[in-house]
């Protein structure tokens, strides 16, 4: 918890103090963490979205620090600019874990290519972004794992709703002032 | 818009997954092993021959385990199943659960060993919570079933020295890994199949090639048997005779004796 406070002063001074659309993101789940906090950036057509997530012991088995980071591709909006609206995307992103028993560069002991890096998870994502008013927006995001595309390649066998994650996010526009 | 944000509501309480990286294991698929070994003790006394399904690599197919699992339950003549190692890609909670939730549908028990895939990122305390110890042995039928780890580039170098230790002329072998020089190295292989050759093991028994055929060989009396990865309704069966005499048959819809 202690490090969520402090990514969030930081992010706080960093975000309250940007020119640009820079947002600060809060992120319950999909897949980012029972708890993430992060900057974000939302254009027209293209947005992008940075997070640290943390999950604690209790509920994930172990303490559980990641990193998110996607980018996103608004298809089009419901309603007006600036005003309400609703902006369904699609994104492309991954989640990173600094663990020591996760490797992002294959250990000496492996013959070359013999896995992929652990540390990392590669995802895929869906959602719906709604803005609620100049200042304030939220999202539900629907995220799928590469090692999840293994359902769609080979679906069925699996219930629905033991592939991906949904998560809820809050995005406050520090320079909607 | 709310009739939307409660559809995700909904969605949410369904597939809520934290991280990719949890690691606990929800009560009902906790210590699979010993479960399965007591329902391995509760089978009714053994008629010969007797037969074992064999399966390996199931990782990243989920429908086709899925669909192998209910091809040996339409079967009667099998007492237990025997998988090979390699249930996830990538060591991860979801799919273990995913593997874990197939082989509970098995009318029968099924037994495994841990694949070199399964102790990627956390997947070594997944299993140990999941399934239980990486070596172990059990009896059925006056054979002896010795499952042990040989997967040396995640846990360090094999232990023969156990395996040695419980080998005997009743005993029929099973590990991910099968004795070639890829993750051995050639002394150990050899010390491998001297110490099969000097018990007299009846089989041994591996998955990991991954191939779409198995693999079969026969020294010094000892068949070596490679499973190939589940893919489809493929999976294999061992017929042990009353003399301890061997066959191993490749099923698909039906088993090679069949065709």
């Amino acid at each position: 918890m202690r490090h969520i406070l402090a990514v969030a002063s930081i992010l706080w001074a960093f975000a309250s103090s940007a020119q640009a659309d820079v947002m600060m993101n809060v992120q319950h789940a999909g897949y980012a963490g029972n708890a993430a906090l992060g900057l974000g950036y939302v254009g027209s057509t293209f947005g992008a979205d940075a997070l640290y997530g943390w999950t604690p012991k209790r509920l994930a088995g172990h303490d559980v620090q990641s990193l998110t980071l996607k980018g996103l591709w608004y298809l089009f909006t419901v309603g007006h600019e600036g005003e309400m609206n609703v902006r369904p995307y699609l994104g492309l992103g991954a989640f990173y874990s600094p663990d020591s028993d996760l490797f992002l560069q294959l250990p000496d002991q492996y013959p070359k290519s013999y896995y992929v890096p652990s540390a990392l998870r590669p995802a895929l994502f869906t959602g719906l972004r709604m803005q609620i008013n100049r200042s304030f927006s939220a999202s539900v995001e629907y995220a799928l794992l590469d090692s999840e595309l293994a359902y769609v390649k080979n679906k069925g066998g699996v219930a629905y709703n033991q592939v991906g994650s949904v998560g809820f996010a809050v995005h406050y526009n520090f320079s909607a002032e | 818009m709310l009739r939307i944000l409660c559809c995700f509501i909904l969605l949410s309480a369904c597939s809520e997954r934290l991280t990719p990286w949890a690691i606990t294991v929800p009560g009902e698929y906790k210590n699979l092993t010993d479960r399965n070994l007591a329902k391995v003790r509760a089978l009714p006394e053994p008629t010969w021959p007797i037969r074992i399904a064999l399966m390996g690599d199931p990782q990243g197919t989920p429908h086709d385990l899925d669909q192998v699992v209910d091809r040996i339950n339409d079967r009667e003549d099998v007492s237990f199943v025997l998988v090979l190692g390699d249930l996830t890609d990538y060591g991860l909670q979801h799919e273990y659960i995913w593997a874990a939730r197939a082989l509970e549908k098995l009318e029968v028990p099924a037994l495994t060993v841990v694949g070199n895939h399964d102790a990627i990122a956390h997947g070594k305390l997944i299993y140990q919570d999941m399934f239980g110890p990486f070596d172990y042995t059990f009896s059925y039928a006056g054979l002896k079933f010795v499952m042990f780890n040989n997967n040396q580039f995640e846990f360090g170098d094999t232990d023969f020295s156990w395996l040695q230790q419980q080998i005997d002329e009743n005993s029929i072998t099973a590990s991910h890994i099968p004795p070639v020089v890829d993750a051995h190295r050639e002394e150990q292989v050899e010390l491998w199949k001297g110490n099969n050759s000097k018990a007299q093991i009846l089989a041994s028994l591996h998955g990991h090639r991954g191939g779409k055929t198995d693999f079969f060989s026969f020294e010094e009396g000892i068949p070596y048997y490679v499973v190939p990865k589940v893919e489809g309704v493929r999976y294999s069966l061992m017929t042990i005779n009353e003399d301890r005499s061997i066959r191993f048959d490749l099923c698909h819809h039906t088993c090679s004796e069949e065709k």
